[in-house]
């Protein structure tokens, strides 16, 4: 197990390197200029050039990747060019609880709506229940994120004014403007993940409902509980999982878009406004972190089977 | 009477900064101290070096952190500051400046004529990287004689230099040996002290109780960089922010219609002008480019792109200057003499095309560009648009240079130097447009030379015949500034400086 472990690790960090890799050289193909975006309307072509020696942006493409990279092993992301002189580490370092915030409180309302709905669908499986929760999931699981954010704070926040609708709170402020502040943006990005995990657990459930041990378990006078949540959903979860880490990502690239909506600026919006400035050691440090979340949001997946499966741990 | 009616009559003619709109109680009532400021800033703030600043979004925050030298009141004469008073001497080479014994930096110390030397001195040297640096050119020695009285010397003539010092760009006065900090933590003596921003998300200002010109009456100010207009309107109508700034114009009659909000207006707030690459073949002849501007209807453009959210104008110099040249009239929409034009110049019907670049960072551009394309087509034009985020239209059209035709906006700029001589002189440091007229370089050169305030503004109004005779650029109008607030907020008829700068909180106060 140990050495499963540490081969997984070391993939996920040959994983992270590469992606890093492959966008620094991305970043410096596409066109457009930092420079030019950060001197906007002031600044002639001497300035540019001298920008541009200062931040080292006049030296060749593998020179600028060696010493970015030889400063990301210690820890140094480099400074953003757009904001002058601020690290990209404390830029990071702020947006970060706020994605993960978000995505955490996302990830458990999906989880709230899924579970149940999942099991009602498939324990009432061709009932109008099934269908209504078969028809909800697909609603959600159709509309795009952004636009069921604008819903939200027409509804809860312009109209009820019963939340707000822009900003972010630190948990340090107190535990209901944190949470008052994420309510709408966490339902707008995990509608279409809860949409999802309740159909995988359907479909789950319905093939071990319909296994042979099943049967047993209900002869051996076991009541429905006990069959649901000793027996069946356990069984059902491995597939559901699976779903859960590939769809984290779904979180994340709902985060981008939401973030926007709700004026957070969590990872998503760094991640843009990076692009938009051609911000290279923004761009760079925001993919590095995104990347680690998948990376090890799977590698969490992965250990998880064993938890929940003891034949893939023994394995 | 429409607003733009009303603009034209009464502000482009004759006043100055005019602000309308504004709920009745803001003059009425008697301003009290306290409370937080929620702004929603339209953009995000960059370096926060003032010297080293040139971009607008910054400029607007700093403005409550800085003060500068002297500055100008609503006619735009030069008036003193934080120079009580100052001289020039008759061959125009000394300037004499008496400083005010009662400022105080953020840091506690108190203003002397260290301070000053020091700021201008910083500004002239190209190591800072000062986007005004070239104000303090001619600029020979800087002598401070006692703690209140700085005597800079000049080599040569520059006219514009006293008027240049009335904004903070160059005019600003630092504490000396500040220069390290004044990127991440800026220290000015003006009416707020910085307390700290958070790059990209929010920037929190403090009443500094100190300032010289009396405290504010805002406890803080707290920006908070919210660069989609939508969600700044959602942050204004929730009562989440007190005020935003830059409403896109097609959304300010909703918020004039809504009875819990004030919408505040002036003008002008900047100006556009369609360009053409002097480089790019077609556009080498004065006819072709001549052409082009007879196929523009500037009154339509305007209501189409911009809602008449400003008014059309031949010249961009500031409507109350003494350069603006109102003999200029803007050439009327005619097709028949566009393609009688392009016809001498040897392009046929379908014989000319042209790829238009508009960024998206104005959304009104891309609207205008569209607008404009079909009225090119009708004068037998092919023309397509490009459409580019702010970054690439930077890169491409204003690093580059490559472009053939494109449309941009500059803040009203009130200086003439800074205005005709950055953007039209060969040498400007603003002439994306490879623009090289010798008679407009002649006599932008003339007038740095040119101390007369009246034969200078002569000289300037003839650069402006020549730019529009010769169509160097399609002049289009004078842009409002909107303001969006809760009616809470009061005194927001101070909040531009008749320099042009906004937004300045030292006056503005919230109510209950």
């Amino acid at each position: 197990m140990a050495s499963y472990m540490l081969r997984r690790f070391i993939g996920s960090i040959i994983v992270m390197w590469a992606v890093a890799t492959l966008v620094f050289f991305m970043l410096r193909f596409v066109p457009g200029d930092p420079i030019a975006a950060m001197l906007a309307d002031a600044g002639g072509p001497d300035e540019i050039e001298a920008m541009k020696r200062n931040l080292g942006l006049d030296r060749s493409l593998f020179v600028q990747y060696a010493i970015w990279f030889q400063n990301m092993l210690h820890g140094d992301l480099g400074n953003s060019i757009y904001g002058s002189r601020v690290a990209v580490t404390a830029v990071l370092a702020e947006a970060i609880p706020r994605t993960l915030s978000l995505s955490l409180l996302a990830f458990v309302i999906a989880l709230a709506i899924a579970l149940p709905a999942g099991i009602l669908s498939a324990t009432r499986r061709n009932t109008a229940t099934d269908t209504t929760v078969s028809l909800l999931a697909f609603l959600g699981l159709s509309m795009p994120d952004f636009w069921l954010a604008i819903l939200l704070i027409i509804v809860f926040a312009a109209n009820l004014q019963w939340l707000p609708a822009i900003g972010y709170a630190p948990l340090s402020d107190g535990f209901w403007p944190w949470f008052s502040h994420l309510i709408l943006p966490s339902i707008a990005i995990g509608t279409a993940f809860s949409a999802i995990i309740a159909r995988m657990i359907r479909s789950s459930l319905l093939e071990v409902l319909k296994a042979d041990y099943m049967r047993t378990a209900r002869a051996k006078g076991l009541t429905p509980w006990m069959i649901m949540f000793g027996h069946a959903l356990p069984n059902a979860m491995i597939p559901v999982i699976t779903v859960i880490g590939i769809a984290f990502a779904l979180l994340i690239s709902g985060a981008v878009v939401v973030e926007n909506v709700f004026a957070i600026k969590g990872l998503g919006r760094v991640l843009i406004e990076g692009i938009l400035n051609r911000d290279y050691p923004v761009v760079q440090g925001a993919v590095l972190v995104v990347s680690a979340i998948f990376v090890f949001s799977n590698l969490i997946v992965d250990l998880l089977y064993g938890v929940i499966d003891p034949r893939i741990r023994l394995n | 009477m429409k607003r733009r009616d009303f603009l034209k009559s009464t502000t482009a003619l004759m006043g100055g900064t005019v602000l309308y709109g504004l709920a009745t109680p803001a003059f009425a009532a008697t301003p009290v101290s306290g409370g937080t400021l929620i702004w929603g800033h339209s953009e995000t703030t960059q370096n926060l070096d003032m010297h080293q600043t040139g971009t607008a979004s910054t400029g607007r925050v700093l403005q409550n952190v800085h003060d500068s030298i002297v500055t100008v009141d609503k006619d735009l004469n030069v008036i003193p500051n934080l120079a009580e008073s100052f001289e020039q001497s008759a061959d125009g080479l000394v300037y004499t400046f008496k400083l005010r014994p009662d400022v105080t930096f953020h840091n506690g110390k108190k203003m002397t004529s260290a301070d000053v030397k020091f700021s201008f001195e910083r500004c002239k040297d190209p190591a800072t990287g000062a986007v005004n640096f070239e104000v303090f050119n001619a600029v020979e020695s800087i002598e401070t004689p006692d703690d209140l009285t700085v005597v800079i010397t000049l080599g040569s003539v520059n006219a514009p230099f006293l008027s240049r010092l009335a904004e903070n760009g160059a005019g600003v006065i630092m504490p000396e040996g500040s220069g390290d900090v004044q990127g991440t933590t800026p220290i000015g003596c003006g009416p707020f002290k910085f307390v700290r921003r958070e790059f990209g998300n929010e920037v929190e200002l403090e009443r500094f109780d100190e300032y010289w010109g009396g405290p504010a009456y805002l406890d803080k100010v707290i920006a908070r960089e919210i660069t989609e207009p939508t969600v700044r309107l959602t942050g204004l109508r929730t009562g989440e922010l007190h005020m935003i700034n830059d409403i896109p114009a097609d959304r300010i009659a909703e918020i004039e219609g809504d009875p819990d909000l004030q919408v505040v207006s002036w003008f002008p707030l900047n100006w556009d002008f369609v360009n053409f690459n002097h480089d790019f073949e077609p556009f080498k002849n004065p006819k072709v480019r001549e052409a082009f501007d007879y196929m523009i209807d500037k009154e339509a453009l305007l209501e189409g792109a911009l809602w008449g959210q400003g008014a059309v104008t031949a010249s961009p110099s500031y409507p109350t200057s003494a350069s603006y040249n109102h003999d200029l009239k803007q050439r009327p929409q005619d097709f028949d003499k566009a393609k009688a034009l392009l016809a001498e110049a040897g392009y046929g019907e379908g014989e000319l095309s042209v790829v238009f670049k508009a960024t998206t960072n104005y959304p009104y551009h891309i609207e205008a560009a569209q607008i404009m394309l079909e009225w090119f087509r009708m004068a037998g034009v092919n023309a397509t648009i490009e459409q580019l985020t702010w970054s690439d239209w930077l890169s491409q059209c204003w690093v580059d240079k490559d472009f053939q035709i494109t449309m941009m906006n500059f803040f009203t700029l009130w200086e003439p130097d800074f205005l005709y001589y950055s953007l039209w002189n060969t040498e400007g440091a603003f002439n994306y447009r490879k623009i090289s007229n010798p008679m407009v370089d002649e006599l932008t050169a003339k007038a740095r030379v040119t101390v007369d305030p009246q034969a200078r503004a002569d000289i300037y109004k003839q650069v402006q015949t020549i730019i529009h005779d010769e169509t160097l650029d399609v002049i289009l109008w004078f842009r409002n500034g909107t303001i969006g607030a809760q009616p809470s907020v009061m005194g927001l008829d101070t909040i531009v400086h008749p320099n042009g700068s906004n937004l300045n909180f030292h006056r503005v106060w919230l109510q209950g």
